[in-house]
Order: structure tokens, then C-alpha cells, then sequence
């Protein structure tokens, strides 16, 4: 009888103390792994801003892998509830999604993709009792790329860059030549114009860098119709147009853009392309390789349009798209507008591909087009 | 025999207060996390959202539409007015958006919790600039 009156005081303490020790175990779990799940979603962000980031830098050449590593660093994004910077992370390039990933590639030629992986070292307050593991090693990575696009619905500036050449993802353009956004006037009655010797067709003369094969495809099959312009006429839609990239309409890749084209304003057209010009910060380099060397530039100065094929005279094609660095001679208000008289082309000279958003050139595609997204 | 089935209530008293604050303090440490969690996913799926569309303001004070657009992207996880916000209590004027500009043109978009309160059982966490999350803008600039 005693013997059993014993038992029975100490079983409810004794199934307590059983349960507290489960239900400790789940405090813990709850607070521990609640800490980790935070810091994993933290360094997550983290990464895939840095991805990002880094991603919009890649242009093909050694310079822009730098400075991908350096917007990595640069990043403010933090883990620990916001109060701790990321431990180095660590960055590796590759020229598809797939990898490999490679540290320093060189030549860095076609690297368009970057990966960002970030690990943290989380302390564990309760489970260190019952496991003995006193942190928790949290790995996150996100990997980001300029992904081609055939299709651009806003951006690009109511111009157009002419080539005949359709293997983007420069289609035959030259970088730092200078080919023209707007072809000067057509004027058939010339001495010697035809379309064997197109250059005499116009009143002034056509951009350096447009090539023979452009300048016959212009003259045969827009002759006085176009310029190669191809936005509204109004005023203010020119402006939206040059300054904030609204689009007439969405282009993709093989388009008819003929229906599109048309003379416009030429007063209009060459005042906002001044005043885009005025908006960077840097206006005194003349090469896009000095322009994109320069730490002032802000890449205002790059006019993003659709490269065109005029076929025939009611086809004019999309076969790609590409930047061009507007010119500038210091003045926010007179190179293109005093040059717009009309007889004159507005040239510009070819920067490189197009990525939405970067500051420069991107690291090309096939259709001389991208943006940069997350991969997973 | 009635002393002893007194002395187990008494044990079940002791040991209950123990698990029930075991279990009130999990709770509490538990629910101010996930609340943390979900904000911080807010605020990045926000951040996420403002570097990517056009940012219509020449300078560093967004257009009354892309600040809106940008808080209901982090209190219903969508650019127009949903219909529950994601934590509960959350105003618009919790979130802050900070514009930063380098050379002229819009850098980066940083989203941040200000004034929210998570309210736990046994106090209150205010949250003050986090979570916070910056993003690289990567969007078409429209200052005109």
C-alpha cells in the first residue's frame, strides 16, 4: 500500500517533467528554426538584389565583370534581423543558365549571366541542448542574367538605326562608327543619284559608318517617304517619346515597322534628343569607349532603338536592336536641333547592345536585345 | 486517500503554470517571427517591384501613383488596392520608399517598415526602418 501511494504522488510531476522537456524541445524548434527561416529569407533578398545588380553590369569585357563584383559589395541589403552585413559573397559568371560558373572568366566575352551565393552562420539557443549543434550554416544563392528579348514595349527611343546585316547581336554595326537615327533629306532630282550611288541622293551626306548596302536599301525603298523615323507628331508625344521611352506601339523582332514610320517633327524630334543629351552628367566624351570608361555618365546619352532592313517599299523589317551614343558639343539645346534643319542626318555612334535598365551596352544576344531577370 | 488526490492538483498546478508559460513564450517568440518573416517578404517583393517599372519623377521624391503602387505592392502583394493586407495592421503609411539617385538617375529603390507594431502576448515590437530591402534600379527612367 505505501509502496503504491508513492507511485502515485510522483506520476503526475514525473509525466510533467516528461512533458515540459517535449514542449521545451518545441520552444526551442519554434524559436530556433524561426531564426533561421528569417535569415535564410534575409540573405535570399540579399542575393537575388545582388544577382541582379551585378548582372545589369555585364557587357562583355573584364571591365564590366569588375564592376559586377563591385555592385555585389556595394549592396546595403543586411541579414540578422537587419543588423548585420552579409559575409562576402561569393560571385561567378557563366555564359548560360545552365554554367558552368566560373570565377574570372577571360575573355569575358558572352558572359551575360552572374551567380551570388551568400552563406551566414545562425547561433541556436535550444536545439544546441538537444542536438549539441550550436549554429546552423544558412546557404542562399540567386542566380540573375540578361535574358534575350524579341519583344520591347518600352524603351526605345521613335528611331530607327538601318542595316541590311541580320546576325545580331550587332548586325554588322561597328562600336564608336557613326550611323544615322534619322537619314538626311532624300532628294531625287540630284545630279547623279540612283540607287547605285546612293550617297548623292541626299542633300547632305548620309552618316560615316552607314554602310553602301544601307544606304541603297534607304534609297531604294523609302526614298522622300521616311527617315527613319517612326513616333507621333505631336509635340509632347515626341517628348515622351525621346525622354521617358513611351512607345508608340510594342515592337518585335520581324515586324513590319512600315505602317509605323513617318516623317514627323523634325524641330520636335531634334530639340528632345538635346535635351536627353543635357539630362547625363557626362557630355564631353566623343567615344562610347571613353564615354563608358567615365564615372559621370549615366547613360542618358544612350538612345536604345530598333535596327531595321528596308526590304521593299512597303516592308520595312525589325531585325534587332542596339544603343547609340548621341553626340553632344556641351550645349543642352543646339548640336541636334541646329543640325535639324531636315537636310542634315542625326547620327550617332554605336555603343552596343541593348540591356533595359544598365547604364551601358549589355553583354549581347541574338536579338541585341535583354533584360535582366532572376534565372531561379 | 483525499490528501493525496489533493497533492496531484497541486503537482498538476506547479507543473501546468510551467508548461503554460513554456507555451505562451513560445508563442510569443514564434508569432513575432513570422510576422517578421512576412514583412520582410513584403517589403522585398515591394522593393522587387519598384526597380523594375518606369519611375516617372525627375528627381528623388517618386509621383503620388508610384508610391502607391509600391506601398500596395507590399500590403496586398499587388500594384492596385487588394483586398486583405498582408499582416495584419499594416497601413500604407508603414512603408517607406527611399529613391536614391547616382549621377542624375534613379539608383536604387529601398522599401522599409516604419511605426509597425507586432503585437506578442507578452509585449510589443515596435519596428523601426526594418525590415528594409534595396534593389538595384533596372527600370526605363521617365523624368519628363
Amino acid at each position: 500500500m505505501r509502496q503504491t501511494t508513492s507511485h502515485q504522488r510522483g506520476f503526475v510531476l514525473i509525466t510533467m517533467a516528461i512533458a515540459a522537456a517535449g514542449v521545451l524541445a518545441v520552444a526551442g524548434l519554434a524559436v530556433d528554426i524561426g531564426r533561421v527561416f528569417i535569415a535564410k529569407n534575409e540573405i535570399q533578398v540579399a542575393c537575388d538584389a545582388a544577382a541582379l545588380a551585378a548582372a545589369g553590369q555585364l557587357d562583355g569585357t573584364t571591365n564590366g565583370l569588375s564592376r559586377a563584383q563591385d555592385a555585389v559589395s556595394a549592396m546595403p541589403n543586411k541579414w540578422n534581423f537587419g543588423t548585420a552585413d552579409l559575409p562576402a559573397p561569393a560571385v561567378t559568371f557563366a555564359t548560360s543558365a545552365a554554367g558552368p560558373w566560373v570565377a574570372d572568366p577571360n575573355p569575358a566575352a558572352g558572359y551575360a549571366y552572374v551567380q551570388v551565393t551568400a552563406a551566414v552562420q545562425v547561433r541556436l539557443y535550444f536545439m544546441t541542448l538537444a542536438t549539441g549543434q550550436s549554429v546552423s550554416n544558412v546557404t542562399s544563392s540567386a542566380k540573375a542574367g540578361q535574358i534575350p528579348i524579341a519583344s520591347v514595349s518600352r524603351g526605345l527611343a521613335p528611331y530607327t538605326a538601318v542595316s541590311t546585316n541580320t546576325t545580331g547581336p550587332n548586325f554588322g554595326l561597328v562600336a564608336g562608327n557613326s550611323y544615322a537615327m534619322q537619314w538626311p533629306t532624300f532628294n531625287s532630282s540630284r545630279s547623279g543619284c540612283s540607287v547605285a550611288s546612293p550617297s548623292l541622293c541626299f542633300n547632305s551626306l548620309p552618316c560615316s559608318g552607314d554602310s553602301a548596302a544601307s544606304k541603297t536599301a534607304v534609297v531604294a525603298n523609302w526614298a522622300s517617304k521616311y527617315q527613319g523615323y517612326w513616333g507621333a507628331n505631336s509635340n509632347s508625344l515626341i517628348g515622351a517619346a525621346v525622354l521617358d521611352g513611351v512607345q508608340l506601339a510594342p515592337l518585335t523582332l520581324g515586324q513590319n515597322i512600315d505602317p509605323l514610320l513617318s516623317p514627323g517633327d523634325k524641330q520636335a524630334e531634334a530639340d528632345y534628343l538635346d535635351r536627353r543629351v543635357s539630362q547625363d552628367t557626362d557630355t564631353a566624351d566623343t567615344t562610347p569607349a571613353a564615354y563608358l570608361a567615365s564615372t559621370r555618365h549615366n547613360g542618358r546619352r544612350l538612345l536604345p532603338v530598333a535596327i531595321v532592313d528596308p526590304v521593299d517599299p512597303t516592308h520595312t523589317n525589325v531585325i534587332g536592336y542596339g544603343q547609340f551614343l548621341l553626340l553632344s558639343n556641351g550645349s543642352p539645346s543646339d548640336y541636334y536641333k541646329k543640325a535639324g534643319n531636315g537636310n542634315d542626318p542625326y547620327c550617332a555612334l554605336y555603343a552596343g547592345p541593348y540591356n533595359i535598365g544598365s547604364g551601358g551596352p549589355g553583354a549581347g544576344g541574338s536579338s541585341g536585345a535583354s533584360s535582366v531577370r532572376l534565372i531561379e | 486517500m483525499k490528501r493525496r488526490r489533493g497533492v496531484a492538483i497541486l503537482e498538476f498546478a506547479a507543473g501546468s503554470g510551467l508548461l503554460l508559460a513554456i507555451f505562451s513564450g513560445t508563442f510569443d517568440f514564434g508569432y513575432t517571427l513570422i510576422q517578421y518573416n512576412r514583412l520582410e517578404t513584403a517589403v522585398a517583393q515591394a522593393a522587387r517591384y519598384a526597380s523594375i517599372v518606369p519611375y516617372d519623377s525627375p528627381n528623388t521624391t517618386p509621383s503620388a501613383a508610384f508610391l502607391a503602387s509600391v506601398r500596395n505592392m507590399a500590403l496586398y502583394g499587388n500594384p492596385a488596392v487588394g483586398h486583405s493586407v498582408v499582416v495584419g495592421g499594416l497601413t500604407a503609411a508603414n512603408i517607406q520608399l527611399q529613391v536614391t539617385f547616382a549621377n542624375g538617375v534613379p539608383a536604387t529603390m529601398q522599401v522599409s517598415i516604419t511605426g509597425y507594431n507586432i503585437y506578442a502576448l507578452f509585449g510589443t515590437h515596435p519596428l523601426t526602418g526594418k525590415p528594409r530591402v534595396s534593389y538595384p534600379y533596372q527600370g526605363v527612367w521617365a523624368p519628363a
